[in-house]
């Protein structure tokens, strides 16, 4: 009985050891399973991603940052095959570059019962010069099939020794397990963020670090006979150290502006260096550390004094202008139409302000410091906001590369106006929907910086009034006028060409089988400052159910949400609308003599938990005809996920009672 | 002197044209603006074979542009690789008056590697103009000369060069300086202004004023209606492989002879390991699924593209080495192991994609842009797919099916045409059984058969996540709203091609209530929604590449003390385009029984009847949204 204890220890020694994961060590039993354990329909899976970063010193190269990295992909079916291609991008910055190295790979399958190994090649690598400013590395495993489990290693070495990426832990896939090991030597101050949904934890160490260093010196001072020496560089470090298990997969969901904001994730960013014999330097810590920074970018706070390049025009501009109201309404007007944003982001400029004002384009800096540096000069009190887009993800923590992109402020009693005039279609206050994202910093000529909501507080309406008539053979004919306020009159205004009324008109009556417009009529396209308004008159057939001598419709006509945007059944991620919005509906429809009312809906309102939104439906019986007021107000921009059933229920209910019907029947 | 006069003459003459075209956009006409995003003014290319391996081209190309749509027909790049260099390339751009406003010079055009997606690393990088419109119209006039040794592919030319854009003048010339035999295709002319020039080593083409086609629904490709020129050599270059040919079986032999064989052997393992698959088979067809199967298994598309590699497929010993490919290197390695079995097979070279394209048959050049595998067994051709790791032996559906492609057999190529699914083979069958409640809600188990285009459309669905079937089902029955799905089944079957769903489900609030009434459509499952688009004048004429049949039977229980009312009156129609056909019977007082048969048919028709085709699309649409009403008893 001893003996069966001992051998019973032993193996439980076993088991512990074999838990540490060693490259191009696999077990059968990993190649052997056919589905995950916690997402059985999972493609593929992460079971183990470790990465190790080192920095390394030379003379000659100074600090190089060296990342180790290891992934074991586990390929399910054959959906998940892509995972057996890997991509790696590398930045390149003017001289300094990153470059992968030590490449090794193996795809490990079962064959024939037997546990088979398979080695990557040369030719599985390709290396490619992408553009100016990126390189690509693409490792392609061979013998990848159903089952295969992929050991992929490789080494990034960079120059760039300021910057890490984010290390991120989350895919479209499960992670099983992460370990990361980073040691920083004592000369680097790095700030850490961790964000996302899943919890991770960062644990913090100090350790001694020795590096051994060849340098060639002067024999004697002035001479040129040199002699090799070695020294060494002995410093502390800070050793971080992340172990996460079990991540679970995340996939895109409807409205959710970004994912990677919810995606597990760990930030690094150089906040001070301190090297032995040079003053301390201190990059970013706060959001005025960042704003400061920043101001102090030449292509940045240099762009913004300039005024030169301007003034001529600017005078004559507003040399009529009388009020500050209408001096901000005539730069911000001049800069819009004179200025074409070439797509580029970015908080600094690119050519410089005098060079864009010249072109007639520019990036997003140049443009709206130009419009910044304008409206100072007009003696309005104007600051740039530096925004991170939708598409650059929330910027939680302040950070100098958590921005990407910069509109202005007018700071005026009690209020901001915000002003972005990369889009010609925007308005104060009504900026593109790729700077409506969380918040932005505003920065003043002293320096001091303060936060500023973006998310639009000020709702946005489109309101439609419809006259119909119900016609004896079933067809409606009527009129409607929609009005189309702030952030809806904004995406109309992008949508209509006027010069293309024609292909606007096929293609309202083609999303609506039946319809025919005519006289169509856009109001105040120009006027950007007022509302859109829309009339026009139409025909439908095909909205009326005849069945027997009654007529089966609803008052909606053409107007009704048909689906429900939320579809799965559960979501784990909050929901964004972009911008608060009503949707107002007042119908009126005459009824063909001969008919009368049987049954009409019912009256009713349903709302979202603490007053996140309203729908409310009206309708009543006057003479021949009935009126309806159904509306829609979604009052919150981002809504929890714990809301989601509510929300996806108050659709349901909204769907199904624009549905609804009128049913007449022969007197 | 005279000459010197003629030559100040020659100047003179040149500047004053220049200026006539002067780039402000207001001179354009009327109908060429027509429907257009852009106009081009000139098009103009020169091309000059100076010998087998080296050709010469010289373009400018000046285009105006009127909207933001237009901007993708500016066109200013140059594609670049080992084998072909670009000697100039510059862009001027003018605004509407015809100002110069900038000068993009060679260092200034952006350089990027010119993988495409799909591809994982090739050697085509490209520059191209990075241009920012600050006001609508404008004006590039963009020149560009570039050599290349391949001649295999000399440029083709489009008069008009896609929907929505126009062309004032466009030039077309190749000049050979070798005495070489060329062969010339001109197609789809018909009413347009083109001049062609021919002589001994030359060939010109000049096309004045055509007019911007609109893009519609159910129209021909595009290349199947714009006049457009083929040009080719009988004696060609290819990343230093020469070639002749001048039909088509001439261009199997060449490309057998250089870039397939001897690049179809595999190791004694595997061998011996493919031998041993079909060891207990005796039927051809299935020693054919064995192995594609195996190579199913075991291999991956991955398409890696360098110089020859372009066009000769890696060869099979490579493959099994590292068990991926792309469809060049799959087909050929399946094709080596079916010789391993004594099964004899052809590379086939095919312009696959969901619209259907032919290898031009009386243009022979080098076409295409896939391949696949051809067997012919018993005299019936067997076609494989070897890029798809899921697709069943002898699926073609709606990739590489009904077109002609080059067979390419050791003694020369010859043109097939590959399989096509007729309209009762592109078959679904929805059978279902379900309970109306009371209370408007329904719940029911159906089963749905697929073959043909439908199989295609579903067979991937048993990988995918249950998000993503959730989804499916959800997007597929958008119309019924508050889905709960309790149970899905699939089962494929890959022998007989079909695939099957078995769903069962439940909704709330289907039906309509209304003063004891209960409002509802019997046809649940399967509605067609689509109606095309309504034209005000249609311009093309309308093709349906592919049809199909749909059938649906359902049994539908009635709640109880519910009766039906009156039942609907069957309804068919039957038109030149398909048929509609719904009858719905009443098995019991409480059972009604709903079949529906929907038929589309292929066709080309003329540009007049398009609106019939859109009622008859319009008619089944809203039949299938028929309701019956059931009354309290």
């Amino acid at each position: 009985m001893k003996n069966i204890f001992i051998v019973l220890i032993c193996l439980g020694v076993n088991t512990l050891i074999a838990q540490e994961i060693k490259f191009g060590k696999v077990s059968e039993e990993e190649v052997e399973v056919k589905e995950h354990h916690l997402e059985n329909d999972a493609a593929a899976a992460i079971l183990y991603k470790k990465v190790r970063v080192l920095y390394d010193y030379s003379v000659n190269q100074g600090w190089t940052v060296v990342k180790n990295v290891h992934y074991r992909i586990k390929i399910y079916n054959k959906e998940g095959l892509d995972w057996a291609t890997m991509q790696i991008p590398l930045i390149v910055s003017g001289s300094d570059e990153e470059t992968v190295i030590g490449i090794k790979g193996f795809t490990f399958n079962m064959v024939n019962g037997k546990l088979v190994k398979e080695k990557l090649a040369k030719g599985g690598v390709f290396k490619e010069k992408v553009s100016k400013y990126r390189n690509k590395v693409s490792i392609t495993m061979p013998e990848a099939k159903e089952g295969s489990v992929l050991d992929i290693q490789y080494k990034v070495v960079s120059q760039l020794y300021w910057y890490m990426k984010d290390y991120v832990f989350q895919y479209d896939i499960p992670v099983d397990k992460v370990e990361m090991k980073l040691n920083i030597p004592e000369y680097f101050v790095f700030r850490k963020y961790t964000k996302g949904y899943h919890p991770i934890q960062l644990k913090q160490t100090n350790d001694n670090r020795k590096i051994d260093i060849q340098y060639r010196s002067e024999l004697k001072a002035g001479e040129a006979i040199t002699q090799r020496r070695t020294g060494t560089l002995d410093f502390k470090e800070i050793v971080y150290k992340v172990t996460v298990s079990n991540l679970p997969s995340m996939k895109e969901e409807v409205y959710s502006n970004n994912m990677d904001n919810y995606r597990a994730a760990i930030k690094f960013e150089l906040a001070s260096t301190q090297f032995p014999n040079s003053a301390y330097k201190n990059y970013a810590q706060s959001w005025e550390d960042v704003a400061k920074s920043i101001y102090k970018y030449s292509s940045f706070g240099e762009e913004l004094k300039k005024t030169n390049y301007f003034e001529k025009e600017i005078d004559q501009l507003i040399a009529g202008a009388s009020s500050n109201d209408e001096k901000a309404a005539l730069i911000y007007d001049y800069v819009k139409s004179k200025m074409t944003w070439d797509k580029d982001y970015g908080v600094g400029c690119n050519e410089g302000v005098r060079k864009a004002f010249k072109e007639a384009t520019g990036n997003v800096a140049e443009i709206n410091l130009m419009l910044t540096a304008m409206l100072r000069y007009a003696g309005l009190n104007a600051n740039p906001v530096l925004v991170s887009t939708r598409s650059h993800g929330i910027p939680l923590f302040p950070t100098r590369d958590g921005f990407n992109y910069v509109i202005s402020a007018i700071e005026i009693q009690n209020d901001v106006l915000l002003l972005d005039a990369t889009d010609k279609d925007a308005t104060v206050n009504i900026l593109p929907e790729r700077a409506l994202n969380w918040k932005g910093r505003l920065i003043r000529k002293e320096g001091s910086s303060s936060q500023i909501q973006l998310v639009p507080k000020t709702i946005s309406k489109k309101m439609v009034v419809v006259s119909a008539t119900l016609n004896e053979d079933a067809s409606f004919t009527g009129k409607f006028k929609t009005q189309y306020t702030n952030h809806y009159a904004f995406s109309y205004r992008k949508g209509y060409d006027p010069s293309k009324e024609d292909e606007y008109i096929e293609n309202v009556e083609n999303n609506f089988s039946g319809l025919e417009i005519s006289e169509h009529e856009v109001q105040d396209y120009e006027i950007l400052s007022k509302p859109v308004v829309e009339t026009c008159e139409f025909f439908i057939e095909d909205r009326v159910e005849l069945i027997g001598d009654k007529m089966y419709f609803s008052p909606m006509l053409f107007f009704a949400t048909e689906e429900n945007p939320f579809k799965l059944e559960n979501r784990e991620y909050p929901i964004d609308f972009t911008f608060p919005k009503l949707r107002r509906f007042a119908v009126n429809i005459t009824i063909p003599d001969g008919y009368k009312v049987e049954s009409m809906p019912e009256k009713s309102a349903i709302q979202l938990p603490d007053g996140l939104g309203i729908f409310r439906y009206n309708i009543m019986l006057r003479g021949n005809q009935i009126q309806l007021l159904a509306s829609s107000e979604i009052k919150t921009v981002l809504i929890a996920a714990n809301y989601y059933d509510a929300l996806k229920e108050y659709y349901a209910y909204m769907v199904e009672k624009e549905s609804e019907k009128i049913v007449l029947s022969k007197i | 002197m005279r000459l010197f006069f003629c030559f100040q003459l020659f100047l003179f003459v040149n500047l004053s044209i220049s200026q006539e075209t002067n780039y402000s956009s207001e001179s354009i006409s009327k109908e060429l603006t027509a429907n257009a995003n852009a106009v081009v003014r000139l098009d103009k290319m020169e091309v000059m074979v100076a010998a087998r391996d080296l050709m010469k081209v010289k373009s400018t190309r000046i285009i105006t542009v009127l909207n933001k749509k237009g901007n993708r027909y500016v066109q200013a790049y140059a594609g670049y690789n080992k084998n072909r260099k670009i000697n100039k390339i510059e862009a001027v751009v003018y605004n509407q008056f015809g100002q110069e406003i900038k000068k993009i010079k060679k260092k200034d055009f952006i350089d990027v590697s010119a993988v495409s997606s799909g591809t994982l690393y090739s050697d085509a990088r490209v520059l191209y103009l990075d241009y920012t419109p600050i006001s609508y119209p404008y004006t590039v006039v963009f020149t560009k000369e570039y050599t290349s040794v391949n001649t295999a592919f000399l440029p083709s030319w489009y008069f008009l060069d896609g929907y929505n854009v126009s062309t004032e003048q466009s030039e077309y010339s190749i000049q050979f300086n070798n005495n070489a035999s060329f062969r010339h295709k001109e197609l789809n002319f018909n009413e347009h202004v083109i001049n062609i020039e021919i002589t001994a080593n030359k060939i010109s083409y000049k096309g004045q004023n055509l007019k911007a086609y609109k893009d519609e629904d159910y129209s021909p490709a595009f290349s199947d209606v714009a006049p457009r020129v083929k040009v080719a050599l009988d004696h060609f270059h290819l990343e230093g492989v020469n070639g002749t040919a001048k039909t088509w079986k001439e261009y199997g032999k060449w490309i057998y002879d250089e870039l397939i064989q001897g690049r179809g052997v595999v190791d004694a393992v595997t061998t011996s390991k493919v031998k041993n698959l079909v060891n207990d088979i005796e039927d051809p067809k299935e020693k054919v699924k064995a192995v594609y199967e195996y190579v199913q298994n075991n291999t991956r598309y991955i398409s890696v593209q360098l110089g020859i590699g372009g066009w000769m497929p890696i060869s099979a010993a490579e493959v099994d080495e590292v068990k991926y490919g792309d469809c060049k290197g799959l087909t050929n390695y399946t094709m080596a192991l079916l010789k391993v079995v004594g099964i004899e097979s052809f590379y086939t070279v095919v312009f696959a994609g969901r619209s259907i394209k032919n290898i031009d048959f009386d243009f022979p050049s080098l076409q295409g842009n896939h391949a696949i595998l051809n067997i012919p067994i018993d005299g019936v051709d067997t076609w494989l797919e070897c890029t798809s790791q899921m697709t069943p032996a002898n699926f073609i559906s709606e990739f590489t099916d009904n077109r002609f492609v080059l067979k390419v057999k050791p003694d020369g190529g010859e043109l097939v045409k590959t399989l096509k699914y007729s309209e009762n083979e592109n078959y679904q069958f929805t059978s279902a059984e379900y309970f109306l409640k009371a209370n408007g809600g329904i719940s029911g188990n159906l089963n749905i058969s697929s073959k043909g285009s439908q199989y295609n459309r579903k067979y991937r669905l048993p990988v995918k996540t249950e998000k993503e079937k959730e989804l499916h089902y959800k997007e597929y029955w958008n119309y019924i709203n508050n889905i709960k799905l309790d149970n899905i089944v699939f089962e494929n079957d890959k022998d007989d091609i079909t695939f099957k769903e078995n769903v069962s489900l439940s909704a709330t609030n289907y039906a309509t209530l209304n003063d004891g009434e209960i409002l509802f459509a019997p046809n649940a499952f399967n509605r067609n929604e689509h109606v095309p688009d309504r034209y005000r004048t249609r311009t093309q004429d309308v093709v349906i590449e592919r049809g199909f049949l749909d059938e649906d039977e359902f049994k539908i229980h009635l709640p109880d003390g519910f009766r039906v009312k009156s039942l609907p009156e069957a309804i068919k129609i039957n038109s030149k385009f398909g048929v509609y056909a719904v009858t719905i019977e009443q098995e019991s007082e409480s059972l009604l029984i709903y079949k529906r048969k929907w038929l589309l048919k292929e066709g080309r028709y003329d540009k007049e009847e398009y609106k019939a085709f859109r009622n008859f699309m319009r008619s089944a649409a809203r039949y299938d949204k028929n309701k019956i009403i059931l009354t309290n008893i």
